[in-house]
């Protein structure tokens, strides 16, 4: 038995570019679903039952099928029907399709935390509704659902690794490479735990900041 | 027992030696000495944040004074946890807002401690318990939960619950503030009761008259201090401090009785 | 549906992969309940001591932190492939599995645990100091009976999620659903029949998990309990109790 993390020095720029791959699919999935939860959020709420039924089906789906199922449906299904897919695209695909119906219940999340005093003094104010949503919902909303939403980018940044067993070059993926390279496993996978672990903690920490600078509260997680 | 047939030989039951307590910049109590001997019902008034609830968790040790001497039964309270919860076998409290264990049923909130912590036998704690329970006036009641019971009923069921390890000495933490005004009575009834027996009174309480009615001396306090101290007749009626006959008056401006 | 000629092995290699995924799933939901709980007290009992400092709570916090920023097949790989080669010995695919999707969502456990813990109103702690009680008892008799139900749907959705990333278990090579699923593809060369029919399996799966979820919730519910210390029926015990929450 030997450990021995030295052999890996010559492989810190496989993992330096693997790592920029995870960041590039975690940030685009999670900045797309963070823009498609908005727009299909007034669907969640709406008063027509057939738009609530579909958006609740779709969220129904996310929520009960792995992502490794979407992922493959999405990179082997998809090209069946006529789209071209590759690895990297398929990754950013399936992983914005899974957040955004979790983003889209965070976002409602936000909304229902809203104190209902507040939509009755609105109303009796007699504000009108871009207003009441500018300046009481919206900052309201991003106030009470921001823990959750940056729980959201950690997961998405975690949920890249699935992505290695469609062929996508990030961190994972990169781990099993240089492993079967150098025949350190231990090593390899503990490095890339590693960069993980400083990843996650490092979004977590400047969220935080950025709640108690943006709310100058305590952090509700 | 009145404060007459005392001897003032006997050391008190509760002493307070110039008590500070700080909670952050926050002055909770101010050079606080008090005796309270054993045997004596003291009632404890003043203006919210006087710090009258600290008051009495120093004394069981829910909240840890910072400077000074708290003597409970003989245990001085400065030492190492240990003193703490010793002389919580012979301290009870009765809270503001009953604290009763939702998930239990009555007689079990009862014998919990009994048992427990006392060790007694489950069925010896049982029929104590029950004799608590006809004592305040619920005999029949022992197999419901609290979420069944009206409020007065809760407070009464903690009471039952405070007297089952059959504390020397009782606190009370505004026990009818929580209640309607309908439940008042009943729960007061118990108190007076009780004051009768020779078991050690604190209660924190707004009920003045109640006060006057089965307090032996009554403590004001205001800002974290103790204002005035005395028997009901002075305290209530002729009081010699300022912020007393303030609070008398703020008091009495608003209630009806 | 599918051609006719594929449909017996078809039928063999969903089966067997859907009962792994079965087995896969029940033994995370109770790994990673079994840290949650275990984990989750120890840390809260440490938490409730006078000291300021609580080694326990520590330990705990620190094993969260990590395990939540893990990927779960990242674990794996390190349990199935890092592992022996650092150290010589064999570690099974399924153990693997097992182990390493228990670690990640018992982390997640653990903070509900906790929460949960938490939850129970600040009065009755105090209530349990004043009667003398010490901290295990406290923990025993009146913070973990409630905690553990405030726990229970935040717990619930934490299976589903375990349960699901069992597919993970595909990268170690297990023959569970979704190996099944992309086995059976390539077999009958159609995508979405197969899709079709392991997504509805999953979904049956977590619709499961869900309502046994529920049901523990209803049965360590207020309803039944005060039933049964009454020894009534479960809907008459609900009516008392709606009968009586009116006159506090």
């Amino acid at each position: 038995m030997t450990i021995d993390f030295s052999v890996i020095e010559p492989y810190i720029g496989v993992f330096a570019r693997a790592a920029v791959v995870t960041a590039m699919v975690s940030l685009i999935a999670f900045g797309a679903s963070a823009v498609l939860a908005a727009l299909l959020l007034p669907m969640r709420v709406a008063k027509s039952k057939v738009a609530r039924a579909t958006i609740g089906t779709y969220i129904e789906l996310m929520r009960n099928l792995p992502i490794l199922l979407v992922l493959y449906v999405v990179y082997y299904g998809l090209p069946t029907l006529g789209v071209p897919m590759g690895a990297f695209v398929a990754a950013i695909v399936a992983l914005a399709l899974n957040s955004t119906a979790y983003m889209i219940e965070i976002y409602r999340g936000g909304l229902n935390a809203i104190p209902i005093g507040h939509t009755e003094a609105a109303q009796s104010l007699g504000l009108r509704k871009p207003t009441v949503w500018r300046n009481i919902y919206l900052p309201q909303a991003i106030k009470y659902s921001f823990p959750a939403i940056g729980n959201q980018l950690v997961a998405c940044v975690l949920g890249s690794s699935l992505a290695m067993l469609i062929g996508t070059k990030e961190l994972t993926n990169a781990a099993t490479v240089v492993g079967s390279a150098s025949f350190r496993y231990f090593e390899t996978f503990i490095i890339v735990a590693l960069i993980y672990i400083m990843l996650s903690q490092f979004i977590t920490f400047v969220w935080t900041r950025l709640y108690a600078v943006s709310f100058g509260r305590k952090y509700g997680v | 027992m009145t404060i007459l047939d005392r001897s003032d030989q006997d050391p008190p039951a509760i002493a307070f030696e110039h008590v500070w307590k700080r909670f952050g910049d926050n002055v909770v109590l101010r050079d606080v000495t008090l005796d309270v001997h054993a045997g004596e019902t003291v009632a404890i008034i003043g203006p919210s944040g006087s710090g009258k609830s600290t008051l009495l968790r120093t004394i069981n040790g829910l909240v840890t004074h910072d400077e000074g001497r708290i003597i409970v039964d003989g245990v001085d309270l400065v030492a190492a946890n240990d003193s703490v919860a010793t002389i919580r076998r012979h301290v009870g409290m009765v809270f503001q807002q009953f604290n009763l264990f939702p998930h239990l049923s009555v007689i079990d909130n009862i014998i919990l401690a009994p048992m427990r912590v006392g060790r007694v036998p489950k069925a010896e704690a049982t029929l104590s318990a029950r004799k608590l329970l006809e004592r305040v006036g619920l005999a029949d009641l022992e197999h419901r939960f609290p979420s069944q019971l009206s409020g007065g009923q809760q407070q009464r069921v903690a009471i039952a619950r405070a007297l089952a390890t059959k504390p020397d000495i009782l606190l009370f933490d505004e026990p009818t503030s929580a209640l309607d005004p309908e439940m008042v009575g009943e729960v007061l009834a118990v108190i007076l009761d009780l004051a009768r027996t020779g078991v050690t009174l604190c209660v924190v309480t707004h009920e003045l008259n109640f006060a006057k009615k089965m307090a032996d001396k009554v403590v004001v306090m205001d800002d974290g201090g103790i204002v005035e101290i005395g028997p009901p007749s002075k305290v209530l009626e002729s009081p010699d401090h300022e912020t007393t006959i303030r609070f008398l008056k703020a008091l009495s401006g608003g209630e009806s009785s | 549906m599918f051609n006719s000629q594929y449909w017996p092995d078809v039928w063999i290699l969903i089966s067997r992969g859907f009962v792994l995924t079965i087995v896969l799933s029940i033994a995370v939901v109770i790994g990673s309940s079994v840290i949650g709980v275990t984990l989750g007290l120890s840390s809260h009992y440490g938490r409730m001591s006078t000291k300021k400092y609580s080694l326990s709570n520590t330990l705990v916090t620190v094993f969260v932190r990590i395990f939540r920023s893990v990927p779960p097949l990242v674990l794996l790989f390190l349990l199935y492939f890092g592992i022996p080669s650092a150290f010589d010995i064999q570690f099974d695919a399924l153990p693997a599995a097992i182990l390493g999707i228990s670690l990640f969502y018992g982390a997640y456990m653990i903070e509900v645990v906790r929460s949960g813990l938490e939850s129970v109103p600040v009065g009755e702690v105090e209530a349990c100091k004043a009667l003398g009680l010490n901290r295990g008892q406290s923990l025993r008799f009146v913070i973990f009976p409630q905690g553990i139900r405030l726990s229970l749907p935040a717990g619930t959705g934490l299976w589903i999620g375990a349960a699901k990333d069992t597919a993970l278990a595909t990268g170690i090579g297990l023959f569970e659903l979704t190996t099944a699923m992309m086995t059976v593809r390539q077999i009958t060369l159609s995508s979405w029949n197969v899709f079709g029919v392991a997504a509805v399996l999953y979904f049956g799966l977590n619709f499961g998990f869900s309502r046994l979820g529920s049901g523990l919730e209803r049965l360590l519910g207020e309803d039944r309990r005060i039933a049964r210390a009454q020894g009534e029926k479960a809907s008459r015990g609900r009516e008392f109790a709606k009968s009586r929450k009116g006159s506090t």
